[in-house]
């Protein structure tokens, strides 16, 4: 197959507004990234781009480009806030902002059925626009063939072929940009039918060299798809997903953990003693280093996230659970906004504006928190490493992984419920349309490069929100000095403690002791800083120096079960951080909701808690 | 003594970083004085467009203060 660039004049100076617009699931983002050199989330599934996005470039020959990324539609009748972007913007008239000099039309080879229906829509705009043929290394591999010259004779626009997800595929799109900008096709008459237009096309440019390859999807499906079997596999996937947490990871934590103890040792012996030297040890060293320690857990917890999504499993997993959302009176389209919230509800949130019903939309943006975020991690696996034994059940299974599947289940079905309550006077059943994408082998170049990212975007975290509030939590645990003659422990006197003992009546009938009290509130900022806050407080208050790498054990030493399980049951449902709260006021545009949501939250987070603390008494004695 | 003043320094710093994120009405005035100190100087381009951004409390907002959202990969 010829690629072709379109014969067009020299470069022009001026900088050129372009737009990647197109179907979901395209391949738009990965071209944005390959053109911009930015590192926007691309993954195999509908719905991943929910913003506007813009990008510079310089085209070979010197050209400068200012590159939108639209959120994919299948029409320009916008039914959700995301595709109203894109509907805006290539009518030119979102906010203020000028319509783009040149649409990109991004049409993925592997579905052009589909895709061609929107381009011929966009085309019906009649504004100068370029036709990225995109995936045609995946067409090939399913024994697909188009002539690209007679289909752009066909369409009327330039055509050009492209990989977004390989290096320098994108070179095609770049060497077009160099040229004019292409003129503006004729609209087709009034009333055409799109749908039989695309029919002819394809008749026309499409060919078949080899026997389809469906074949092992299509098994797949009925397997991954199947009432039963579908949420066996669904099932077993997440089961091993949170054991690998536990036993993947344990190694490399004994490593780290070493390591910062190692460090606390050194850098002891390195300064005088004095504030200094409580500071770096007791507060930046004993708060980030507890966190650290976490980074394998996590990064196997988006491992198996990232490799899900990549592989096109996940649209799939939402449509086995349809029925389940249904009978929480949400759409199977709800999944992948509460999947993203395990990362961080923050772009989880963000990402409901692919539902179209303003009602789910609303109830899945307030349940959307009590999906387990990944900073909830070191909360879990700190309680669950003090307070479960890591012995086998039935030879097989690991107790912890057993403990954090079921932490997970509960807020799960927790959200579940809330919005069953929430939607109590509206259950009416909403048809669910979802786009399959094709399997795709997750690329470890790729997944080690999305990792590595996450590692990235964990560590900024610690050496900025992490270290600055060990310090603060430092400051607070050691001054002021104890009076002359005090008698109590030093910290008792500090403002942490004062704050701590003045929380406490509230917070007694959950078990939770003063330093707890004290962690809640650098958590507001981030969870996982409860632990690094726990640290620092206890490290502090201890008498030995390296009490704070031996935070597990000390933990288990000083609190009863019963009150770890009430924390465990506390950040099941803990109130928000600062950032989701925030973006649950942009996404609303009410305090209201913030509100709603706080508010609940904490009352979940307060009765379960409770309950949970006096029944373990009950229990445990 | 000087201890004390370095951790007094290092307190104060990281105060001052959490007061921009929660509050960055409040530091827009800091911001505005350092923007107007660099206006006609050549000096230290980067921290004069940050100063000018900071300024109005608008150009300092963010998911809460996390900057990090949709960046880079995604978020956190």
């Amino acid at each position: 197959m010829s690629t072709q660039t379109p014969p067009l004049a020299p470069s022009q100076a001026a900088p050129l507004r372009v737009a990647l617009v197109g179907n979901p699931n395209c391949g738009k983002t990965a071209l944005f990234n390959q053109l911009t050199g930015s590192r926007q989330k691309v993954a195999n599934y509908a719905g991943v781009t929910v913003e506007r996005k813009a990008g510079r470039l310089l085209t070979p020959a010197g050209r400068k480009v200012t590159v939108l990324d639209l959120p994919g539609t299948y029409s320009l009748a916008a039914t959700s806030p995301d595709e109203a972007v894109t509907r805006d913007v290539c009518r030119g008239v979102y906010k203020s902002e000028p319509a783009p000099d040149l649409l990109i039309s991004v049409v993925a080879a592997t579905n052009l059925r589909l895709h061609l229906r929107f381009m011929l829509e966009l085309r019906q705009l009649g504004r100068p626009m370029l036709v990225v043929l995109n995936m045609v290394d995946a067409m090939r591999k399913q024994g697909l063939d188009i002539d690209v010259p007679r289909l752009q004779a066909e369409l009327g626009v330039p055509v050009v072929t492209a990989v977004g997800v390989k290096r320098g595929g994108a070179a095609n799109l770049l060497a077009a940009l160099d040229t004019p900008i292409p003129p503006a096709p004729t609209p087709l008459p009034a009333g055409t039918d799109l749908h039989h237009e695309v029919r002819r096309i394809m008749a026309l440019c499409v060919a078949r060299t080899s026997e389809r390859r469906q074949a092992l999807e299509e098994k797949l499906d009925r397997w991954v798809l199947h009432p039963v079997w579908g949420m066996c596999i669904l099932f077993v996937l997440l089961f091993i997903m949170f054991q690998a947490v536990f036993s993947w990871a344990q190694p490399f934590m004994d490593f780290l953990e070493e390591a910062m103890k190692q460090l606390g040792d050194f850098v002891g012996t390195l300064l005088p003693s004095g504030a200094l030297q409580s500071l770096i040890v007791d507060g930046v060293i004993a708060g980030a280093g507890t966190v650290i320690v976490f980074l394998p857990q996590i990064l196997i917890l988006f491992l198996w996230i990232l490799a899900l999504e990549e592989s096109g499993y996940l649209p799939r997993a939402a449509f086995m659970l349809d029925k389940l959302m249904a009978s929480a009176g949400l759409s199977g389209r709800s999944f992948i906004p509460l999947l993203s919230s395990f990362a961080c509800a923050v772009p989880g949130i963000m990402s409901t504006r692919t539902i179209q019903n303003p009602r789910d939309r609303m109830v899945t943006i307030l349940i959307a928190p009590l999906m387990t975020c990944s900073a909830r991690l070191p909360v879990y696996a700190l309680l669950i490493g003090a307070f479960i034994p890591a012995r086998r059940i039935g030879g097989i299974f690991n107790l912890q992984g057993l403990v954090l599947f079921a932490l997970y289940g509960l807020a799960i079905l927790s959200a579940l419920l809330v919005a069953r309550v929430m939607k109590r006077r509206d259950v009416e059943e909403h048809p669910l349309l979802l786009e399959l994408p094709n399997y795709r082998l997750p690329g470890l170049q790729s997944l080690a490069i999305e990792l590595w990212q996450r590692a990235r975007i964990f560590l900024s975290r610690v050496g900025s929100i992490i270290v600055t509030l060990s310090v603060i939590m430092w400051a607070l645990s050691s001054f002021p000095a104890p009076p002359a003659g005090a008698t109590g422990p030093a910290i008792d006197y500090s403002l942490a403690g004062r704050i701590g003992h003045i929380m406490l009546p509230l917070f007694l009938p959950l078990g939770f002791n003063w330093q707890i009290c004290v962690a809640l509130i650098p958590g507001l900022a981030a969870r996982e800083v409860a632990v690094s806050a726990l640290a620092t407080v206890y490290s502090v208050g201890a008498s030995e120096a390296d009490a704070a790498s031996q935070l597990t054990p000390l933990l288990a030493n000083q609190w009863s079960l019963a009150t770890a399980l009430s924390l465990l049951a506390w950040y099941v449902y803990a109130p928000q951080c600062f950032s989701t709260l925030a973006v649950i006021r942009r996404e609303t545009g009410s305090w209201r909701f913030v509100a709603i949501s706080a508010g609940y939250l904490f009352g979940l987070a307060y009765g379960v808690a409770f309950l949970t603390y006096h029944i373990t008494r009950l229990i445990t004695g | 003594m000087t201890q004390l003043l370095i951790v007094g320094l290092l307190v104060l710093l990281c105060a001052a970083y959490w007061l921009q994120r929660l509050v960055p009405a409040a530091t827009a005035p800091f911001w505005r004085g350092i923007a107007g100190a660099l206006h006609n100087t050549r000096f230290l381009p980067g921290l004069r467009l940050k100063a000018e951004r900071l300024s109005s409390p608008s150009g300092a907002q963010g998911c809460g203060g996390c900057k990090g959202c949709d960046k880079n990969g995604g978020c956190h």
